[in-house]
């Protein structure tokens, strides 16, 4: 077994935030180019320099030697819609690097689609640039997939945008290593997350957002619905550097158990090392309330149908940020699916 | 501009002379744990316990988390350091010296006016213990540890070290090879003391460690309030102090814990306190962390019994050269078991403050609620608040909820205030003693002399700069 995790602080091992190990043969895969991407993106070209995947030195190792999809993105004009759909029935490690260039505004959807037993691990890069703005949609749809591993890492200039918006529907294992860079002053950094997790799924976490410039904002929302032996290690972290002064950040985290035998374990970390900030974070989790669930369904709505309408009510938080209608529908898709 | 002091540590930063009637050699060896199990003329079973944790404690390694420890090195600690002076159940008897540094802590004061019983504790032995006749009338017992393996072997047999083993951590490890010292409490079932217990605890001697054991049993539907307190003079070297407290609270029963935590700059702080609470038992654990160069302190409630409940409500202040990691423990195992968590935390001067806990709430825990809330102030930019709470769920049923901030002392409260006519060190310093308000709110005055005592003192400080 190999631990994979990279969270900034440690605690006491019994604790096991810091053991999220999987075994070495689960990397042991074969690929073979894969040319299935449909895209409506026109300056799509071959990545020389990988990024660094931010797991670990294995999962780097497995990026740089069996990626069989590696491209970058300059966005140099503001537009509409970009999409990227991987629907993938191999094992597929992608490596997509995309740099805003400065003052630009652009909206990009990165689909991820199979249902095969496959492995998938995605390393993606952004730089956004000063004063530029981006609001990027990533959709994993893989449950029958074996391993998700996705690794982001997000640097932000001055007076920058980033609107990241993330839903998974788990696979078998789900891992997200997702690292934000506030480096520039101004700059903004707003977060979403949900994820679901059904039968055995195992959903390990790790957000991670340092802000060393001046008044940067960021907000990180992770709500998620555990069912059945399913089980999920979060673990958010904001940190203020010195330089962040008057910076703002806030983590919200909540997790729905369906079931009895669901597991949830959250550490949202606060680390600050600069006085003039404002830092704040919440982690709750439960089941539906019951009275809730009772007068819904005394309507005449089935237990099923209420479940549907009480997930959807508490992600609508997230949910309704989504100006895209058809990612808008497709989560109400995967929300239907569960019940 | 911001002249908030910390804590006046010189109040406690008194030495007599390193006067003992025998100090141990420095280091950690069989040989030592055996001649302290002699000394002490100790059961065969408490001796075999204490090599056992001396063999756990030679394999564990270091923790990789939290501060940094290696400074700490047993070969410089001597491990037992016996006053001139036994056990003494009148302050008339203690040794002069003794007795000075008991009195300007206020500790006979404290016995005459407020408590029930007092026991206090010089270097590694406790040298003086008094209770009230009437508690002994209704069969409570309060005594050393070290009597009481003596004179209630079985009852101290039938507990130590069964609510903390020795395998729990390496300092656990190193406490149970060279524990002395602490208390024993005994309430039996019905009992309700009215008044508070006191153990205070203070270490002397330079180059040394404190290691005493408090082990605690409150029978069904008997009620304590138990206060520890501790303090030490600043040496240039390394002292340690790794105690451990066992509770044991029984069906209905209720136990309040108070700490007031007071040692010297020098001084590395590993404590181990935990409670294991049966049905319908409560726990309220109290404990203001001011002193210590580094501290490593989770006390812990086992909510094993059905209808258990803990309230945990703590203080911390890092100053300049201080690493206080500290924060609480609970786990949920029993139905209908609550737990409510406040913790503040303040740095300032280069201080370092984390917040570390655990909240596990096991597959059996149905009906659990938890409540946790933990704010971190820092009074300028060169400290450090760090929050890192782990929440570990396994049943759907419950009701759980964590909240925290960090951050400054609000500029617009300051203006306010000084817009009303204080001075911006007054309204620094009624803002810092409303932050730390729920803390200090949770006990009289009567009862907890040396807490009020210090937040008052710090917040003096803060008017003299004015």
């Amino acid at each position: 077994m190999i631990n994979i995790d990279q969270t900034p602080v440690y605690t006491c091992k019994n604790y096991g935030i810091n053991n999220f190990a999987i075994d070495e043969t689960l990397l042991a895969v074969k690929t073979t180019p894969y040319t299935n991407c449909k895209t409506n993106v026109e300056s799509l070209k071959e990545l020389k320099q990988l990024p660094q995947n931010s797991f670990s030195k294995e999962l780097d190792n497995l990026t740089k030697q069996k990626n069989n999809f590696a491209k970058k993105i300059d966005i140099g004009k503001t537009n509409q819609q970009k999409e990227m759909i991987f629907d993938f029935e191999q094992n597929l490690v992608d490596v997509i690097e995309i740099n805003i260039e400065k003052n630009i505004q652009s909206k990009i959807i990165i689909k991820y689609v199979s249902l095969k037993n496959v492995f998938h691990s995605a390393t993606i890069k952004l730089n956004i640039g000063q004063n530029a703005k981006l609001d990027l949609i990533i959709f994993c749809d893989v449950q029958n997939v074996n391993a998700n591993f996705l690794s982001m890492q997000i640097n932000c200039d001055t007076n920058s945008q980033t609107l990241l918006h993330l839903f998974d529907f788990s696979a078998d294992l789900t891992a997200h290593n997702v690292i934000s860079n506030l480096a520039g002053d101004h700059s903004k950094f707003h977060f979403d997350s949900i994820y679901f997790g059904k039968n055995k799924d195992r959903i390990n976490l790790n957000y991670q957002i340092k802000i060393s410039g001046k008044e940067c904002e960021t907000k990180m929302d992770v709500l998620g619905v555990l069912d059945n032996y399913s089980q999920k290690n979060f673990v958010g972290t904001i940190n203020f550097l010195k330089g962040s002064q008057k910076s703002v950040g806030e983590e919200n985290e909540y997790a729905i158990l369906l079931s009895d035998k669901a597991k949830s374990k959250a550490t949202p970390i606060l680390l600050c090392t600069e006085e003039n900030v404002d830092g704040k974070h919440s982690s709750s989790c439960g089941k539906f309330d019951e009275d809730l669930l009772f007068y819904v369904k005394s309507r005449g709505i089935t237990e099923a149908d209420a479940k549907k309408l009480l997930v959807k009510a508490k992600l609508n938080k997230i949910i309704s940020k989504i100006e895209n209608v058809k990612v808008k529908e497709e989560v109400f898709e995967q929300i239907d699916k569960l019940f | 501009m911001n002249k908030l002091e910390s804590p006046n540590h010189n109040f406690y930063d008194f030495k007599n002379d390193d006067n003992y009637e025998y100090k141990i050699k420095k280091g950690l060896s069989k040989d030592i744990v055996e001649e302290i199990s002699n000394r002490k003329n100790e059961p065969k079973w408490l001796l075999d316990i204490r090599l056992k944790a001396l063999e756990i404690y030679n394999q564990l390694e270091l923790p990789v988390w939290g501060p940094d420890l290696s400074e700490l090195d047993m070969d410089d600690i001597s491990t037992y350091v016996k006053p001139k002076t036994d056990k003494k159940s009148t302050w008339e008897e203690v040794p002069e010296d003794i007795k000075n540094t008991f009195d300007k802590l206020g500790i006979p004061k404290a016995e005459h006016k407020y408590l029930a019983g007092v026991e206090a504790q010089y270097d590694s032995e406790v040298v003086y213990h008094s209770i009230k006749n009437e508690m002994q009338k209704y069969g409570v017992i309060y005594t050393d540890i070290d009597s009481a393996i003596k004179e209630y072997p079985e009852l101290v047999k039938e507990y130590f070290s069964k609510c903390v083993p020795l395998t729990e951590h390496k300092f656990i490890a190193l406490h149970y090879a060279v524990f002395s010292g602490g208390s024993f409490v005994y309430v039996p079932k019905g009992v309700k003391l009215e008044l508070p217990l006191q153990s205070y605890y203070r270490l002397n001697s330079p180059e040394s460690g404190q290691f005493e054991h408090t082990l605690i049993i409150v029978e069904k539907g008997a009620s304590l309030h138990f206060i520890e307190g501790c303090s030490a003079p600043k040496y240039s070297k390394v002292n340690l102090h790794a105690g451990c407290v066992e509770l044991f609270v029984k069906d209905d029963a209720y136990l309040r814990y108070s700490t007031i935590e007071n040692w010297s700059k020098n001084m590395f702080n590993l404590n181990t306190k935990k409670a294991i609470l049966e049905n319908g038992a409560k726990v309220d654990w109290v404990s203001g962390s001011f002193g210590s160069k580094i501290s490593m302190l989770y006390p812990m409630s086992v909510l094993k019994g059905d209808n258990s409940s803990t309230e945990y409500t703590g203080i911390s202040f890092a100053g300049k050269g201080q690493n206080i990691d500290t924060g609480f423990k609970v786990v949920h195992i029993g139905k209908n078991t609550s737990s409510n968590i406040v913790s503040k935390s303040i740095s300032k001067d280069g201080g370092v403050a984390t917040y570390r806990s655990l909240v596990a709430v096991l597959e059996s825990a149905e009906n659990a609620k938890c409540s946790v809330n933990c704010d971190g102030l820092m009074l300028d930019s060169i400290s450090k608040s760090d929050t890192i709470p782990v929440n570990s769920i396994e049943n759907s049923n419950i009701v759980f909820s964590h909240e925290a901030k960090v951050g400054k002392i609000s500029e617009d409260a300051i203006y306010y205030l000084t817009t009303r006519g204080l001075s911006e060190n007054d309204a620094k310093a009624l803002l810092v003693r409303g932050f730390a308000s729920p803390i200090s709110k949770q006990l009289p005055l009567e009862y907890a002399v040396e807490m009020n005592r210090l937040i008052n003192i710090e917040l003096e400080e803060v008017k003299k700069n004015d």
